[in-house]
């Protein structure tokens, strides 16, 4: 498309931003909320993340796990009780949790969002065309007319068509509308989109076409992609690597094909066990038992230790460390030993095992 | 094609519940105690013949129905409003015509100010919902909207025309006061305090109805949208939660325009502004049927506009009604 080709070439970076530098990079993230009790909740624990150019990272945990607290601390928006305890977050190097870190440069024009269920995240008395246009004027510095010449050719790659410019989102269907969020969060021609549970209030169908747009986008921008969700599908066909978060922190990452045909996680298996397969005839499912935990009172030791067929005494004391294996998988697991960094065999969790379609 | 046909259906239910007020205004008043020859009758200076003579003028020598009734509702329609009990005979339509612009000037400006300041302190309030300033702020919307008209304006008149003598106490004019610029600027100076008591008594209820649809639209999601675009506070607020926020608001001004009328009514007898209100005080102690009858449909014909007004403004702000899409 020919909005996308120039999209990467004259690229200006933020000041203090430097080129050579990994586009997104988080270490030792720690978020915490404060409850009404006075108790601190911690909701993300300690995760380390990167992302390179037209690189596409899933992540995936249960609600709760602080898959979504990590992307709204990426944007800078935690709800007020929330703060970032420790960590870093560097787009190109530049830190954005420091003090006076510049997030009005960097939001929208460097790192972009596209939330769940954009019937809320787009304004209902502002036409579509209007709110794909803002960002551009006004971040931009574009005047009115291009903006709007520049929102009418985005709005028409993502697949709204041009009848539908002067729409009001109730106007337009499930579909459109996310369509048309996507537009909105391409506007400013950011390095970085996060997918905030993009597709989950949609069909299957129009689930399968957003996806689809969203992988033509990355390849077309050269985006760099997190995708949060908790359909393990979703990224399986979407991503090049995945992190499996539990509790807060990352138990397993690393490449998709590893991760989802050999998981060696407990808590990995679980979830990947915990769907029918239909296309591999599979009609039994893992029982994963207990709730996810509260995250204000958090256990010590592992997170996952309270619902894990294979906790020990180990697991309830001490935090387990997350170890990288041959640069390809990283796991917080006691049940595998670093040995010198060899990636070492799934050691399979003995769930429940439930048969479909039988009483 | 259906916005049409909505229209045409809410023109017409206006237009109905005009026709039905009228009927209720000329049975309300027939069944309230006493009648303008009784009044006559109090005088005894005034002879049996002279007040058969006067019902037989008034109409009241006939029945109800259906003599009086479509007598009033025929004469209604082609704007004759009758005549005055009290004011000597003068017609209806000019004894009314005369007050009404009095009674617009303060309940006018009163709304705008009231209006522009109340939008102002919601928005405020609301941005900062939970805040010290949100507090105090809402505290004195609450106030204010809790002190009735009558009292407030007792209060002003005490600081600023007892106390203070700044500004007259009362009434529309200087007696024998100048003409031309200085004579407009001595109405200003009268109309000041039942303007500020208008106003004040609005204030409030703009203030805390935009305060809380503020603070309901500052979790909503298209806000969150908007802080991710990295727009300014400034830009988020005038640009994504008014345009939201204030359908409410602006829905409540324009019903409070059909109250114009009425709403200045305790005011005006506090400053004795010679408007409407203070018109429908003498129509009501003098028994003057006709100015009451006149006055109660100018008043129900008002709110029943300004009801259809907030309807079809409410649908040109919103889309979502103008396009009939339920949410």
């Amino acid at each position: 498309m020919s909005g996308a080709a120039n999209h990467n070439d004259a690229r200006s970076l933020p000041a203090g931003a430097n080129a050579a530098a990994p586009l997104l990079e988080i270490r030792d993230l720690r978020v915490s909320f404060s409850l009404e009790d006075g108790r601190r909740l911690t909701a993300v624990d300690g995760i380390n993340l990167s992302v390179s150019p037209g690189e596409a990272i899933g992540i995936a945990g249960e609600s709760g796990s602080g898959k979504s607290t990590a992307a709204s601390a990426i944007m800078g928006l935690l709800p007020p009780n929330g703060r970032i305890d420790s960590g870093s977050i560097r787009y190109r190097g530049l830190d954005l949790v420091a003090e006076g870190a510049p997030l009005r440069r960097t939001r929208w024009r460097e790192i972009a969002v596209v939330f769940q269920g954009s019937l809320v995240a787009l304004n209902p008395v502002i036409k579509v065309r209007d709110q794909v246009a803002e960002a551009i004027e006004l971040r931009l510095g574009e005047p009115a007319n291009a903006a709007r010449e520049k929102a009418k050719r985005l709005l028409a790659d993502v697949g709204i068509p041009d009848k539908r410019l002067e729409a009001y989102p109730h106007q337009l269907s499930g579909g459109q509308r996310q369509r048309a969020m996507l537009a909105v969060a391409l506007s400013c021609s950011p390095a970085v989109l996060i997918g905030d549970e993009p597709t989950t209030a949609l069909d299957v169908i129009v689930q399968a076409q957003i996806l689809e747009l969203l992988d033509r986008m990355r390849h077309e921008y050269g985006l760099g992609l997190i995708l949060i969700t908790h359909d393990l599908a979703v990224i399986a066909d979407m991503c090049d690597r995945v992190a499996i978060m539990y509790g807060g922190r990352i138990v397993e990452s690393g490449s998709v094909r590893e991760v989802f045909t050999n998981p060696r996680h407990p808590y990995t298996q679980a979830l990947l066990g915990a769907a029918p397969d239909a296309r591999a005839g599979r009609r039994t499912i893992k029982v994963l038992e207990g709730q996810p935990p509260d995250l204000a009172s958090l256990p010590p030791g592992c997170h996952f230790a309270p619902r894990c067929p294979l906790a020990d005494a180990r697991c309830t004391e001490e935090d387990p460390p997350t170890v990288s294996y041959e640069d390809r998988v990283t796991l917080a697991c006691h049940r595998y030993e670093p040995n010198g960094g060899a990636l070492p065999a799934p050691v399979a969790a003995p769930y429940p095992v439930l048969e479909l379609g039988k009483r | 094609m259906k916005l049409r046909g909505w229209l045409l259906g809410r023109v017409g239910g206006a237009l109905a519940t005009i026709l039905m007020v009228l009927l209720l205004n000329f049975v309300l008043f027939r069944l309230m105690p006493g009648s303008p020859d009784r009044a006559l009758a109090r005088n005894p200076r005034v002879s049996a013949e002279a007040i058969a003579a006067a019902r037989v003028r008034w109409g009241l020598d006939k029945p109800l129905f259906p003599d009086q009734l479509v007598a009033y509702v025929g004469a209604t329609l082609s704007g004759d409003f009758g005549y005055s009990v009290k004011y000597g005979g003068r017609e209806v339509t000019s004894v009314i015509g005369e007050k009404i612009a009095p009674t617009l000037l303060i309940v006018g400006l009163g709304e705008i100010i009231a209006l522009t300041a109340g939008i102002a302190l919601g928005a405020w309030t609301g941005w900062r919902r939970g805040k010290f300033g949100d507090r105090v702020g809402t505290l004195s919307a609450l106030i204010l909207y809790s002190m009735p008209y009558f009292w407030l304006g007792m209060l002003l008149v005490t600081l600023f025309a007892t106390t203070l003598g700044w500004l007259p106490t009362s009434g529309i004019s200087t007696p024998g006061g100048p003409g031309g610029v200085a004579g407009i600027v001595d109405l200003l100076r009268h109309a000041a305090l039942p303007i500020a008591t208008i106003a004040l008594g609005l204030i409030g209820q703009y203030a805390i109805l935009l305060r809380s649809s503020v603070a309901e639209a500052l979790r909503e999601g298209y806000v969150l949208t908007a802080r991710a675009k990295g727009l300014r506070d400034d830009r988020i607020l005038r640009g994504h939660i008014l345009p939201n926020a204030l359908l409410p608001t602006v829905t409540l001004a324009a019903l409070n325009a059909g109250y114009v009328i009425g709403g200045a009514l305790t005011v005006e007898i506090v400053f004795s502004w010679p408007g409407l209100g203070l018109l429908t005080q003498e129509a009501l102690q003098s028994r003057d049927y006709p100015v009451l009858q006149g006055i109660f449909l100018l008043l129900a014909i008002s709110v029943v506009v300004a009801n259809l007004l907030a309807d079809l403004l409410y649908s040109r702000l919103d889309p979502r009604v103008r396009h009939g899409a339920a949410r």
